[in-house]
């Protein structure tokens, strides 16, 4: 076990060191001078000599592979450099928005695990009953509609029209709330956002469930369960849905590369002052610094969400041994 | 000797296709989808002819009449028009025009690709396969979206780069179903005794080994194109995505969001079309995926 566990650490390593160097080149193959930013238009144009030095400071005359050893030092020392908008660290700038953004994520994969346990499960008990048409029809609908639709639509629906939720935002700026206020200020700010970033997922596990609660409901040990008299509640409580669910694991695991790109353009909609607005708001600034240090971070949750998800994985289902 | 084999692979080839056609036509919703997209491809292709404005031009009797404000729907705008009085309905055709070749073309890049990189790791096997498999783990481990954003930032805004860049982040999946394709079938006697008789890699490759992977591979294939769709118009909603003042269903979208409360029009129908062309597309290849399964023959 520990030694598995050992290997699958070391694993991520080169993972995460390529998904750098890839980034790198990529951010480094732009075009132009990326001092450009740098330049206010309201003042006269600054000397060739100030944009050498400038450019000197930054390491930007250094070929790319000498740039990049010193962004990989750096950043190993928690330094990811600075951010050419907010003239500050990039880690405090990120540092701001992470928890916005954890906060939103978390809310979302509740929210999914919550509401697609019970509804794949009504659909597989009632197969072929017009629920389940209903059911398999909306999860197919859901995948298909684009995430910044259903945030639209939600948008319009409950905070235009109807006017019971906040459209944007994560607090209400005109009230200074404290204490249990706040907490239901941010709550309810929280609710549109969560149900747009979270339809794609549970449309997706409610098809995987459903099929996968099925598969099992045709096992052997189902039908003798049945034949030696078990209760129907008793049949899915113990035998079926123990089995079914564990590879819901993987695919929370799985799906967080989804509610991470997601999350980038729900928050782009509801204005959610997370981390995917900054970098969205860097890229369309070319605030490369940034935009390097939202991939590295996103890189480093997608890598760890897929390792505790096999780690779960494993310790659930005792079947697969670790070599 | 060698014309009676042909006669034979011929025979059961047909068969199989005629018997995944059938086993296609009695998933009812995959067929409807797919007579959905007939009529949404044929719409693109002759928009054209078909729209009875051109998408970019601003209509010159309103001008300076309702300018600044979206029309409503009315009879000669049956999707009414935006702030600049240019057709919805016009705009509609050109945007599904634009958002299916970037699905179909990036589905075309990003299979090839897959398919190659695939090809070349199940065959070889050893150390390119190994730096082959790690560099699918890297992409599939980047967070793509944001590199999206960085790339579109970066390059000259243009459908072409918007079509290589979602291609350069798709390939992943096809290529493991192409390698482990081959890993499974290519110790087996026929390839070995191609192998023999002297036949090259490139044909053993042609011939043997790709067309059994080609069933998942045309799954995919048709589940590429809606993905594709969606970054797309995902990229162009940001303003990212395809430049203006060419319409994409993303574009469409993005034009709306200054008008999302007061003019409805502007984004519900381009949002619907989206979402219809994903869903057909979808079930389509849903509807392939079972007619290719044959534990699921009636």
């Amino acid at each position: 076990m520990s030694r598995y566990l050992i290997r699958r650490l070391l694993q991520m390593i080169p993972l995460l060191l390529g998904i750098s160097i890839l980034a790198f080149l990529i951010i480094k193959a732009a075009p132009g001078d990326p001092l450009v930013v740098y330049i206010d238009p309201n003042k006269p144009p600054p000397s060739a000599e100030d944009m050498n030095r400038l450019r000197a400071r930054l390491g930007l005359d250094q070929p790319i592979p000498v740039q990049y050893i010193r962004w990989l030092g750096n950043a190993l020392q928690g330094d990811l450099g600075f951010s050419i908008t907010g003239r500050r660290a990039v880690l405090l700038e990120i540092g701001d928005r992470l928890p916005a953004t954890m906060l939103l994520g978390v809310s979302s994969l509740i929210f999914a695990l919550l509401f697609s346990v019970p509804i794949a499960l009504f659909s597989a008990i009632k197969r072929y009953t017009w629920g389940d048409y209903l059911i398999t029809t909306l999860s197919f609908i859901g995948l298909s509609m684009p995430g910044f639709f259903i945030a639209l639509l939600l948008m319009q629906i409950f905070s235009v029209q109807l006017r019971w939720l906040p459209t944007t935002g994560m607090r209400n700026v005109r009230e200074s709330y404290k204490g249990i206020e706040a907490a239901i200020d941010i709550g309810l700010h929280l609710i549109l956002p969560t149900i747009a970033l979270a339809s794609a997922s549970l449309a997706r596990w409610v098809r995987y469930q459903r099929s996968s609660i099925l598969d099992v409901l045709a096992q052997d040990y189902i039908r003798t369960a049945r034949s030696k008299g078990m209760s129907e509640g008793r049949i899915l409580r113990v035998h079926a849905l123990r089995n079914a669910l564990t590879p819901l694991v993987t695919l929370v695991g799985l799906s967080i590369p989804q509610l991470v790109s997601g999350a980038f353009i729900i928050e782009f909609v509801f204005g959610w002052p997370g981390m995917g607005l900054l970098a969205v708001n860097a890229a369309l600034k070319r605030d490369f610094p940034i935009i390097m240090g939202v991939t590295m971070l996103s890189a480093l949750f997608i890598v760890l969400g897929n390792f505790f998800a096999d780690l779960a994985y494993r310790f659930i289902d005792p079947r697969i041994r670790y070599e | 000797m060698s014309d009676t084999i042909n006669l034979n692979t011929s025979i059961v080839q047909q068969s199989l296709w005629r018997s995944t056609l059938r086993q296609f036509r009695r998933h009812r919703l995959a067929s409807a989808s797919l007579a959905l997209l007939v009529v949404f491809i044929l719409l693109a292709v002759f928009a054209n002819v078909i729209s009875p404005y051109n998408p970019n031009d601003i209509d010159p009797r309103a001008a300076g009449v309702t300018r600044g404000f979206p029309q409503q729907p009315s009879i000669e705008h049956p999707f009414g028009t935006d702030d600049l009085n240019r057709d919805i309905f016009a705009r509609l055709l050109y945007g599904m025009r634009v958002s299916l070749a970037v699905g179909f073309l990036a589905m075309f890049i990003s299979i090839g690709l897959g398919v190659t990189i695939g090809a070349l790791a199940g065959y070889t096997g050893g150390l390119l396969d190994n730096i082959l498999m790690r560099l699918v783990d890297i992409f599939l481990s980047v967070p793509s979206f944001i590199l999206f954003l960085a790339l579109n930032s970066i390059f000259v805004p243009s459908i072409w780069t918007v079509v290589l860049i979602l291609s350069a982040f798709s390939w992943m999946d096809v290529a493991r179903l192409v390698r482990a394709e081959f890993l499974a079938i290519k110790e087996r006697e026929f390839v070995v005794a191609a192998h023999a008789v002297g036949a090259a890699p490139l044909r053993i490759i042609l011939v043997h080994l790709l067309p059994n992977a080609l069933a998942p591979v045309l799954v995919a294939a048709t589940l590429a194109i809606p993905a594709a769709i969606l970054s797309e118009s995902a990229l162009s909603f940001i303003g990212l995505g395809v430049p203006p003042p060419n319409a994409s269903l993303g574009n469409l979208l993005q034009d709306a969001k200054a008008w999302l409360t007061s003019a409805w029009w502007l984004w519900v129908t381009p949002g619907l079309v989206i979402s219809l062309t994903v869903l057909a597309f979808n079930f389509v290849g849903d509807g392939l995926r079972d007619a290719f399964d044959p534990t699921l023959r009636r």
